[in-house]
């Protein structure tokens, strides 16, 4: 069941290397805020925020991340308002 | 009546007066000119900013938190906030629809929990039943 997903795009061509379909066992993805219940995500809560950026400060993808699709637009703006405020920042190097 | 938050950022190296007069005076500004209701000021204090601005790393953030109803509040409040040398940076967030959308979104995942409390239940209840047999 856990990676039933994997098989389907098995036939899309062949990629060297690790592909979906070589993972042996696959954790399934969740929306960390769906599962503890966060209701709105604050722009001030930079702790949190920042676990959602990359290593160059770029948000993380909801494909990574596993968010469901109202968290991470409610994530974005979060993060767009923080940078804004020089919470979080734009770019890192 | 409507909600809102806005958090400026004062230049570190003011003041103390000059950083009282300046938080004071926004917080005159909404009482008086902008019908501002139940104004809470929140001070953060001193804090490192992610990235330079006006070449300072770091800044004084002060939030206030108010209702009003004026029309004209937040384009009269963002206006002299702007004019003001003092204030580096501002954000003015309405809150009372998000506010909204949170309580919405309580109550849903409220009804999630309780589905998937009575769903969990229905299937132990199932186990036993053929443990039983």
């Amino acid at each position: 069941m856990a990676y039933g997903k994997s098989g389907g795009k098995g036939g899309k061509g062949k990629k060297k290397g690790f592909y979906k379909k070589d993972y042996l066992f696959k954790r399934k993805k969740y929306c960390k805020f769906c599962d503890t219940g966060v209701a709105f995500i604050d722009y001030k809560d930079v702790k949190l925020l920042s676990g959602y950026l990359r290593e160059r400060a770029k948000i993380v993808p909801r494909r990574i991340s596993g968010t469901c699709a109202i968290h991470q637009r409610q994530l974005t703006t979060a993060i767009k308002r923080a940078r804004h405020l020089a919470l979080l920042p734009f770019t890192q190097d | 009546m409507k909600h809102y938050e806005t958090t400026i950022i004062a230049p570190p190296n003011l003041s103390e007066a000059d950083l009282e007069s300046l938080v004071l005076g926004v917080e005159k500004d909404l009482n008086e000119r902008f019908d501002g209701r139940e104004v809470v000021v929140n001070r953060w204090g001193k804090r490192p900013l992610a990235y330079p601005i006006r070449r300072f790393n770091e800044g004084y953030y002060v939030l206030y938190e108010f209702d009003s109803e004026a029309e004209t509040c937040i384009s009269g409040l963002e206006g002299r906030l702007r004019l003001n040398e003092n204030v580096m940076r501002f954000l003015t967030v309405r809150r009372d629809e998000e506010l909204k959308t949170e309580a919405k979104m309580k109550a849903r995942a409220a009804k999630k929990k309780k589905q998937a409390e009575e769903e969990d239940s229905g299937r132990s209840s199932s186990y036993s039943d053929d443990d039983d047999e």
